[in-house]
């Protein structure tokens, strides 16, 4: 038994994508400062609509590009000197100077925005994507309501947070949901989980399906069936901050039913509401990620989630030799 | 558990402005944070000021008195890793007793720094333009080290109330505690700016404000807090960049940044010879 997850087996960081922001967070012209991964990062989002990340500190005298850090055009302006670097990390004006230093540049890191969310993609030895940012299955922006979005810190890791999702006989005792009969299946490189719960909504019983998709460590969806009126579905993702914390970003969306204004603006309010109740869920279990200890062969009652096969998948993912084959012997 | 973030130690050996001489009557004693501890200033009867550790690490020594001197409203204290002897004196700086110079203030900042950054500072010419209202980049006129001591003038337009105002800067360091900056042009001030190191992390940066004006008092009066407004302005915005940089041992040079490189060889003579400033590990 140790306080902190094994380092080698399961790093903080793995290889894949990663939320860093909602898009309506960076309007054009936009600079922030982000740290993940342990490390400063600058996001910025061009005149041309296009959000960038680039390593924070500029390699002139270190100042960091998001605190103080302007737009123009395409490229962010340190606030120290005035060097001027492009999207891709290439410095393209050195103010004072003629000649702009060979090895004025800055890594840059890929990144992706697509419904309302912007992703970076990250990798132990910095190698290119290697494979596009994953679908979320169901999901076309017009048939369902705008995110309700809520980004939570946490002083966890990623992988307490995940063995948490599929670990069920807590999920009742915590919430307080009716009896669950997970099913865990393995596709490939995502891990499916299915379960059902009851709890009351709105006055009544609610029996819900939850079909909870992981498809990389920072990156999951969950798909609620059986609501009152539609479907909720949920995208999550954990993005470490370092080896202590990360962040829980939650996008959560109805089905719309009917086209009417009146239809819309009743799957509007009925948003508000399912969302406060799992980020309320979700808040409950905080004091369980933030005070847990990792047991590197837990005790495992019967009826126990399946943490081995989730700790393999999570393992499969660090790997810096990407698409490790992870053994199958779960089971 | 994080790399430190600078890669020499908190304090290097030098003189350090530790209180101004008349926060010291007689008879007071202040405590002051510096050097990772806390010292005790306090004045006898008789006038001279001494400091002392509050809580001497080894107690055979009991409280050793720290070198002293007072000059220019100063009380400077004399640090040296090892407790060596000074090796060199920070000369008087004559502005401030020189007739036609009027004290228009003092002004002081914590910031999460170390001190060499300051010092890195005052050669860096390119930064002068967008954090201090160069309307043009800095020109180097002269730079020169001697011993513990360094001055570089620099020539620039700067914003001065918004008009652009031809103006000749220059910094003497005399070690890396204590520093006079001073211009020529048609609005003559000076600086005595000085560099406390507090912690591993933060310092204390204080500057004594003087300025060459009409000895009429609402000139004086609307030019000291004028002037004031500016240095504040300056200092920080300049914090936030120093507060959040990064330290790099191999900084990516272009041609009119300064002489950064000779400023840095120079600092290394402030250092314990086993902790000198690396030239970078691979």
């Amino acid at each position: 038994m140790s306080r902190a997850v094994p380092d080698e087996k399961y790093p903080a960081y793995t290889n894949g994508w990663f939320q860093v922001a909602w898009s309506h967070e960076l309007r054009r012209g936009d600079v922030r400062p982000l740290r993940y991964f342990g490390e400063d990062l600058v996001l910025f989002r061009g005149e041309s609509g296009l959000a960038y990340i680039l390593d924070a500190h500029c390699p002139h005298l270190g100042a960091h590009l998001g605190v103080g850090g302007k737009v123009a055009g395409d490229c962010v302006t340190c606030p120290f000197h005035g060097w001027k670097f492009d999207g891709a990390g290439a410095c393209t004006s050195v103010p004072y100077a003629k000649k702009i230093p060979p090895k004025a540049k800055l890594p840059s890191w890929p990144v992706v925005e697509r419904d309302g969310m912007i992703f970076v993609w990250r990798h132990a030895a910095r190698r290119a994507p290697e494979h596009p940012l994953p679908i979320v299955d169901g999901y076309r922006a017009g048939e369902w309501t705008a995110w309700s979005t809520h980004a939570l810190t946490l002083r966890s890791r990623s992988l307490d947070i995940l063995e948490n999702s599929v670990d069920s006989p807590h999920f009742e005792v915590v919430h307080g949901h009716g009896p669950t009969q997970p099913e865990i299946l393995r596709r490939g490189r995502v891990l499916e989980l299915k379960q059902r719960t009851s709890s009351r909504l709105l006055g009544r019983d609610v029996d819900a399906t939850l079909h909870y998709q992981l498809i990389e460590p920072g990156f999951h969806y969950l798909h609620v069936d059986g609501l009152p009126l539609t479907r909720a579905l949920v995208v999550s993702s954990l993005t470490p901050v370092d080896e202590q914390t990360v962040v829980n970003r939650l996008s959560i969306a109805l089905a719309h039913r009917g086209s009417g204004v009146a239809a819309r603006w009743l799957m509007r309010a009925l948003r508000v509401i399912i969302a406060r109740r799992m980020v309320a869920a979700y808040e409950q279990d905080r004091p369980i990620w933030e005070n847990k200890v990792f047991h590197e062969a837990p005790v495992r009652p019967a009826g126990d989630g399946p943490i081995p096969l989730l700790r393999q998948w999570y393992a499969g993912h660090a790997a810096t030799g990407s698409l490790a084959v992870v053994s199958e012997q779960v089971r | 558990m994080t790399a430190p973030r600078f890669p020499f130690p908190a304090t290097p050996n030098s003189w350090y402005h530790l209180v101004w001489s008349d926060e010291l009557p007689r008879g007071r004693t202040l405590r002051v944070p510096a050097f990772s501890t806390v010292l005790l200033a306090r004045r006898r009867a008789d006038g001279v000021a001494e400091v002392m550790e509050e809580r001497p690490r080894a107690r055979r020594t009991g409280a050793r008195l720290w070198t002293v001197r007072e000059q220019d409203g100063m009380i400077l204290v004399h640090y040296h890793a090892d407790g060596a002897p000074p090796s060199f004196e920070v000369p008087p700086i004559a502005l401030c007793s020189a007739p036609g110079w009027l004290n228009v203030g003092r002004a002081e900042w914590i910031l999460r720094s170390h001190i060499q950054e300051l010092v890195e500072n005052s050669v860096d010419l390119a930064h002068f333009q967008l954090l201090h209202r160069f309307s043009e980049p800095a020109q180097l006129v002269d730079f020169g080290a001697q011993a513990q001591s360094f001055s570089v003038t620099v020539s620039a337009p700067k914003l001065v109330l918004g008009v652009p105002r031809s103006m000749k800067l220059t910094i003497e360091y005399h070690g890396m505690g204590v520093a006079v900056g001073r211009t020529e042009g048609p609005l003559r001030f000076a600086n005595v700016v000085t560099n406390l190191p507090l912690d591993a992390e933060r310092m204390r940066l204080r500057f004594h404000m003087f300025a060459r004006v009409p000895r009429v008092p609402v000139v004086h009066r609307a030019l000291a807090a004028a002037l004031r407004w500016h240095v504040r302005q300056d200092v920080e915005d300049e914090m936030t960049v120093l507060e959040h940089k990064r330290y790099l041992e191999r900084p990516v040079l272009a041609a009119g940044d300064g002489p950064i490189m000779s400023v840095r060889r120079w600092c290394r003579q402030f250092y314990p010879p086993t902790t000198a400033v690396s030239a970078g590990v691979a």
